[in-house]
């Protein structure tokens, strides 16, 4: 999540030297490149019958896991034939069906749509989208970074190629590298002109541009990730986002059962609500599992800076840490080094198993395809309103990716058994009473509402490490 | 447990400071003629970049690091030809430099962000690295960081015992006396610029290849001018640039540590350290004659 923009106000030089880089790779980077649509693809009303029958057959192959089993957001684009199991999603125009309940979850359950958080009052919600038969319905998608960095970008474009294979109707044009400045307004204005009917900017910081595109543009819709809408947010814009600190408690279950050492580690970029959610989050699943468990804490200041990481990393290694965990945009540097230095990685964003083959444990996931696939269905219904919705395990947008050789069975069994609790309710991690740092009960009884927990400006009494001032 | 924390401390210091120190080394070496090359960081980043692709590609490490260090090399002939050739401002020409090859290496590199690569491993050196205390922080590392602690001599006995040392701090002082003298000063400022871009990719090769084993885009995140700032540190002095790179790798490797120990420091005011330290040292030295920068800096030659 971008709450800082890249481009880092705080060190002027590099913030300069990162304009350098999105202005230059405005030219090649973000020359939003139509995403390869099958040359076979036929207009929809045409391909609705094969498409139809080939969706058909996909479903009706047992989607056998429970909620728990946590199937991973990176094979999710694989999966999503069979996850938008009905003849009707395939086919064109959808309009009488019920998509959310079709859209089936990545653990193979049915899809939940999140919570509405908040509805701007002025919204009178848009027009719905048309679209001509015959023609096919462009989606354009925005990322801040590369979409093969292993993290948030790469877990949108997983996003992305999902909804390519769910929706055969649905055209799909991105941009990689996109700043969070009126360059994203550029691109997006771009994928207007193309066509595009409805936008994705994923970047936190992608929210202003997309609004003021949206006063020019009243007929095009822009789902926004991460937001938070105001009264003055244009009617046409939406908000969406998840809540990824719940696959961080079962996380910590596996960390804190499978250290040695009983010293875990976490390499922290910023130190905003998210994160120390997510540090938090970790922490009371270690310590569920092992008491003993010590959580040491290192802030980056600095969303993706490989060489800071991997210092960040050995540091924590050379006092000890066995299990490093992290929340930076890009995951790579701290797994390699992980795995070059044999200690157990837990990654952040999507599943990074090909960079440490013999240390990775999992990682706290976003699934984002079901989401957006339900989300472009609600606007060509004309039932999409926009809103500030959130979700998390429940709903499937939030997962656990796939465990790494080095966990055992009855590791695995712990967390999935937790992921399970977490989803269904049962297990509420952040149930007092808790204390910070300072030894002051921050969380007395219940788990507090979402919107309570995402001003969380404290840690744990225990964890090792403080927050920069 | 206070000793454990000074060596891990001091052998981060070395890990991080080694492609600092190599960019700052060439960019003695450019300044000393005369050129301000303020492109080092992206000639760091095609170093970088460059490296990544063909040790991705070819699985050949070696080859990896010459081509990264060459390609440094050949983009800093760009910022050559404008400011020496050309007479462009390089302050202006070394900017420009460096935003092309942020761009650059961001569209090229980006099908390998988040590749695998076999890289430079540490090798520690026989004996040495048995050594108390010394042992694990200087000889533990990877083969480049043996080559950087080597060059510094290296680097100052070329300009101050060598007759082509001689010539280049002549040229960057005052390039009329050398050309009155009969001696060609473009070649030698080509020279000097060319090896610098070599340094600054040999740098960059480092940080992907040896000690990230990674490739993102802009992923030097300000090396590059910390290697300016540290040859104003250094007073443009090849030995002084090691202390220099140390003392830049030592405030990354103790904040990190002191954060993981739980000590409160935040990592907000050590990335200002390498600068606030130039600008002391620029505060203690700008009146005096001996650390004064070379005369040659302030102006371009119009001879040939």
């Amino acid at each position: 999540m971008h709450l800082f923009p890249r481009a880092n106000l705080r060190d002027p030089i590099r913030g300069a030297a990162l304009a350098g880089v999105f202005l230059l790779a405005a030219c090649g980077g973000t020359t939003a490149s139509p995403a390869t649509a099958p040359a076979s693809a036929a207009p929809p009303a045409a391909s609705a019958k094969p498409s139809a029958s080939a969706a058909s057959e996909v479903s009706a192959k047992p989607v056998a896991s429970t909620a728990a089993s946590a199937k991973p957001a990176a094979s999710a684009a694989a999966s999503a034939a069979s996850a938008a199991g009905s003849a009707e999603l395939a086919a064109f125009p959808p309009n009488s069906v019920s998509p959310v309940k079709d859209v089936k979850g990545p653990a193979g359950g049915d899809y939940v749509p999140g919570t509405v958080v908040a509805t701007p009052p002025a919204a009178s919600g848009p027009k719905a989208i048309t679209v001509k038969p015959g023609e096919k319905l462009k989606v354009g998608f925005l990322y801040v970074g590369p979409k093969n960095d292993f993290g948030y970008n790469y877990a949108a474009d997983q996003g992305r190629q999902y909804v390519e294979k769910a929706l055969p109707w649905v055209d799909t044009v991105y941009a990689e590298n996109v700043p969070e400045n009126a360059e994203a307004e550029r691109v997006m204005e771009q994928m207007i002109q193309q066509g595009a009917k409805i936008i994705f900017p994923t970047s936190y910081g992608h929210l202003d541009p997309a609004s003021k595109e949206a006063v020019k543009h009243p007929d095009v819709l822009f789902l926004h990730q991460g937001g938070i809408l105001d009264d003055k947010t244009p009617a046409n814009v939406g908000s969406y986002f998840g809540e990824i600190w719940e696959a961080e408690y079962p996380a910590g279950i596996v960390a804190g059962k499978m250290t040695k050492s009983n010293k875990l580690g976490f390499i922290a970029a910023f130190p905003i609500p998210q994160t120390l959610l997510n540090i938090n989050g970790i922490t009371l699943g270690a310590k569920s599992v092992n008491p003993k468990a010590e959580m040491h804490v290192v802030f980056t200041a600095d969303w993706c800076n490989p060489a800071k990481q991997t210092e960040a990393a050995q540091s924590l290694l050379d006092q000890g840490v066995d299990v490093i965990s992290q929340h930076q945009d890009c995951p790579g540097a701290i797994v390699q080094s992980s795995e070059r230095r044999g200690a157990l990685s837990i990654g952040y964003h999507a599943d990074a198993s090909p960079l440490a083959p013999k240390t990775w444990a999992t990682a706290p996931s976003w699934n984002w395809g079901p989401t957006y696939t339900d989300l472009i269905l609600q606007a060509v219904k004309g039932t999409y309103k926009p809103s500030t919705l959130r979700s998390g395990l429940d709903s499937g947008v939030v997962v656990l990716a796939p465990f790494g050789p080095a966990v055992p069975t009855d590791v695995k069994s712990a967390a999935t058994t937790a992921l399970a609790d977490i989803a269904s309710g049962k297990l509420k991690p952040f149930t007092g009473p808790l204390k910070d740092q300072s030894g002051v009960v921050r969380i007395e009884g219940e788990q507090p509402d979402v919107s309570k927990l995402e001003t969380m400006d404290w840690l744990l009494n225990g964890i090792i490490g403080s927050i920069p001032k | 447990m206070a000793l454990a924390f000074v060596l891990a401390v001091l052998t981060g210091a070395v890990r991080s400071a080694v492609s600092v120190l190599f960019a700052t080394l060439g960019e003695v070496i450019a300044e000393r003629a005369g050129v301000l090359n303020l492109g080092v960081e992206g000639c760091m980043l095609v170093g970088a970049c460059g490296g990544f692709i063909v040790g991705v590609e070819t699985d050949n490490t070696l080859l990896a690091i010459v081509v990264g260090t060459l390609l440094g090399g050949v983009v800093s002939l760009i910022h050559a030809y404008l400011t020496i050739s050309r007479g462009a401002n390089q302050v202006a020409s070394g900017l420009a430099l460096l935003f092309f090859c942020l761009g650059l290496t961001a569209l090229i590199g980006a099908p390998y962000v988040s590749k695998n690569v076999t890289g430079l491993n540490p090798v520690p050196v026989p004996l040495l690295s048995e050594l108390p205390y010394l042992g694990p922080i200087l000889f533990r590392h990877d083969l480049l960081s043996y080559a950087a602690y080597l060059l510094c001599p290296v680097v100052w006995f070329v300009l101050f015992r060598t007759r082509w040392g001689l010539i280049v701090r002549a040229v960057g002082e005052d390039a009329r006396v050398p050309f009155a003298a009969g001696w060609k000063v473009r070649p030698v400022q080509y020279a000097a610029v060319f090896i610098g871009g070599l340094l600054g990719g040999l740098g960059g090769a480092h940080l992907s290849l040896a000690y990230t084993h990674s490739w993102v885009e802009g992923m030097t995140n300000g090396r590059g001018f910390i290697a300016v700032a540290l040859v104003i540190f250094s007073t443009w002095h090849p030995i002084r640039a090691l202390g220099g790179a140390l003392v830049f790798g030592g405030a990354i490797a103790l904040q990190l540590q002191l954060q993981g120990l739980g000590v409160p420091v935040s990592p907000f005011v050590l990335n200002m350290a390498p600068y606030i330290l130039t600008i002391v040292v620029l505060l203690l030295t700008s009146r005096n004659r001996r650390f004064s920068m070379p005369q040659g800096l302030r102006l371009s030659f119009q001879g040939s």
